[in-house]
């Protein structure tokens, strides 16, 4: 079995503050990994670090991509090569059209893989055939990116994003922020129409909710900047029930 | 101080040897604009940076070089590679260092009249006749009352030089169709002046499109300094939409006013594009004469280099419902500068007039330099009038978002600058906005 990310060690500083203190993880190809864990315990900083966030600095560790060193890779190259982050708070840029927006992230990672480029008509139809499968309307191409989004179409907006780049690693921050129940399963949806043996997911979540739509194989628990306890989804059921106190304590 | 004299004295001189081959000479009240003109010219020189509207930066190309001015006499455009005129385009003027060179169009409809000043004054002066201004019009009027001449030294100097221009005459209840174009080209092995004035009227419920572009050749280190004026008279119920591109070089200096006097119901929407590497520096005044007259000024600089622009604009509210809309943005990049003066004056008889003006810059590093001034005069007592500017740079989090999704850095960059401009282009009339998206993409690549 070839991993697709390994993590060993990670040390992770922000404005000069340790927040990931020694983070080791590995994710295997077509596995879908759950990171859960109480605020400030540095879920976040993980997703903002694999993405490679200015402003986030390593300190000591490693980080292998598909058998690559990802640290010496550009944010940009790291997405082209198949990672997506899926943003807690997605960013609102006035005056860029969603539309040309997707199209032309989807075409510079097509350009950075010697791919061709996809032309309007076949942006179109490839556009409207993912929006259609996240019930998405279509005059949401026009709007600038995220600008007037509810908290759910922003969510919706990010797994059309991701479904249109059909990422080998996709990275969900706390994705299911601010999203009610209907919009949630319509989320999770999303994101299992995508799993395969090629396509691995680091699932990062507070609620045990998201785990009854998106069932991961494994389960960890991160606490003050490491992972404390491993496990299958039963580890996500316990902890429903002790909450995270018990299972730091136990730990 | 003395040199500065010297170079003052020195256009008195040119004045006086060229007096004998001006376009005109035998026109007594041509004659009597260019005489006091001059006269005006002789008393402040150019102005330096203690007249308000001149102090953001000093114009040293003006202040130190003495520009000769000759009289062109044989008009040649077969130098110049000049691409096939659109066949939406109705005339094309072309012009070069000041003279019309070409003039292009098919039979024209009724009611459209067009050629250059020149033409006009040779052959029948009396269209023209008091349509060019005296620089006299142009002298700002203090808070204090008091009449300020000194800013208007350049349209002066202009008043008193010039030689050629368009003039764009349309009749009552003519709709020009497509658009009219002026091409202001520059090819000079020498250091030369030009001084181009240009006038555009329209009588009553006329309407007509205008893309003006000055487009200068590449630098070769000899300056050169050209000033343009044009006299816009709407009456009632006209309509003019302007574009406006100005892309000079280092070389070059540029400085351009334009003065609308606009009647009841008359609409002037004017969107001026500066990419000069040089200094441009372009002057709107707007009097909105009558009711529900109405102005959009859209301005945006695209700065590179270590070039200076300026968009200056002053609306004046004089009949009542009049309404105005400012929108200037500003992106500058390595050593640029760049300002924008705005100001919106409501004057007592103006009651319920409608008064906008919004001014936004995006610098793109921490040596580009912007200078924003926004001003509101109120005399009136019941208007809605708003003014707003901002400096900024780029947003990091927007940056990180683009190439989080594959985008490089260069590319997400062009794509944030593109969206703070492209609010001046949402703003344009439908004929010019493909057209202006053709220009910023050419220039885009900061």
């Amino acid at each position: 079995m070839n991993y697709s990310l390994e993590i060993i060690d990670l040390e992770v500083e922000v404005a000069n503050k340790t927040i990931l203190n020694g983070l080791s993880l590995n994710i295997k190809e077509g596995e879908m990994v759950a990171v859960m864990g109480p605020n400030g315990s540095g879920k976040s900083t993980l997703a903002s670090a694999l993405a490679g966030k200015e402003g986030y600095k390593i300190t000591g560790g490693s980080i292998k991509y598909l058998g690559k060193d990802l640290l010496k890779m550009s944010i940009d190259e790291r997405a082209s090569s198949g990672i997506f982050l899926a943003f807690q708070y997605p960013v609102e840029i006035p005056g860029v059209a969603t539309s040309t927006f997707v199209r032309t992230a989807l075409n510079s990672q097509r350009k950075a893989r010697g791919e061709k480029e996809l032309d309007a008509v076949e942006f179109l139809k490839l556009a409207r055939l993912k929006a259609k499968e996240l019930k998405i309307s279509e005059d949401f191409f026009s709007r600038a990116v995220n600008v007037g989004f509810s908290g759910g179409e922003k969510k919706r907006a990010e797994v059309f994003q991701m479904s249109m780049l059909s990422p080998i690693l996709a990275i969900l921050d706390e994705t299911d922020s601010g999203l009610d129940i209907d919009a949630l399963k319509i989320v999770a949806q999303g994101v299992n129409n995508l799993r395969s043996k090629k396509f691995s997911s680091l699932v990062i979540t507070h609620y045990q909710r998201l785990l009854d739509y998106l069932v991961p194989d494994t389960v960890h628990i991160l606490a003050e900047g490491k992972i404390i306890k491993s496990g299958d989804k039963s580890l996500a059921l316990l902890l429903e029930k002790e909450g995270y106190e018990g299972i730091i304590k136990a730990a | 101080m003395k040199n500065i004299q010297n170079i003052q004295d020195k256009y008195i001189e040119l004045f006086n040897k060229n007096k004998s081959v001006f376009p005109g000479k035998n026109i007594q009240w041509l004659n009597k604009i260019r005489e006091e003109a001059i006269d005006q010219f002789s008393l402040y020189g150019f102005p330096d940076t203690s007249v308000e509207e001149w102090n953001v930066y000093p114009y040293m190309n003006l202040t130190n070089n003495f520009f000769p001015y000759k009289i062109k006499k044989s008009y040649n455009s077969d130098f110049l590679n000049i691409e096939k005129k659109d066949p939406n385009c109705l005339v094309r003027f072309i012009f070069n260092n000041g003279c019309m060179v070409k003039l292009e169009h098919e039979k024209l409809p009724k009611g459209i009249i067009v050629n250059s000043l020149k033409y006009f004054i040779d052959k029948s002066p009396e269209i023209i006749r008091g349509r060019i201004n005296s620089d006299k019009k142009y002298f700002e009027k203090r808070l204090s009352n008091v009449l300020d001449a000194r800013t208007q030294s350049v349209i002066a100097l202009n008043t008193a030089f010039h030689e050629d221009g368009a003039v764009i005459i349309i009749e009552k209840d003519i709709e020009v169709p497509g658009y009219i174009e002026i091409l202001n080209l520059d090819k000079h092995e020498k250091s030369y002046m030009s001084h181009v004035r240009s006038l555009i009227c329209l009588d009553e419920g006329a309407k007509c499109n205008v893309i003006e572009k000055t487009v200068y050749s590449k630098s070769n280190n000899n300056l050169s300094f050209s000033s343009e004026v044009v006299d816009i008279k709407l009456l009632k119920n006209a309509s003019l939409s302007m574009m406006r591109l100005i892309d000079g070089n280092l070389d070059n200096t540029n400085i351009n006013s334009i003065h609308a006097e606009i009647n009841e119901n008359a609409v002037f929407d004017n969107s001026s594009f500066i990419f000069s590497k040089g200094e441009a520096r372009e002057e709107i005044r707007v009097n909105l004469n009558g009711k529900n007259s109405m102005a959009k000024i859209n301005g945006l600089i695209l700065g590179l280099d270590s070039s200076k622009n300026e968009i200056l604009t002053k609306v004046r509210h004089i009949d009542k419902k009049s309404k105005s809309d400012q929108n200037v943005r500003i992106v500058l990049s390595d050593k640029a500068r760049a300002s924008f003066q705005g100001k919106i004056r409501v004057e007592p008889s103006a009651d319920k007039t409608i008064a906008n003006m919004s001014g936004k810059s995006l610098l793109l590093n921490e040596v580009a330099r912007v200078n924003l001034k926004p001003e509101l005069e109120i005399l009136a007592d019941d208007v809605k009038c708003s003014h707003g500017v901002t400096v900024g740079n780029i947003n990091k989090e927007q940056l990180f978002y683009l190439c989080s999704r594959g985008i490089s850095l260069k590319e997400a960059k062009n794509l944030l600058i593109g969206a703070f401009s492209n609010v001046i282009i949402e703003n344009l009339p439908l004929i010019f906005k493909e057209k202006a998206k053709e220009l910023v993409q050419k220039y885009n690549g900061l």
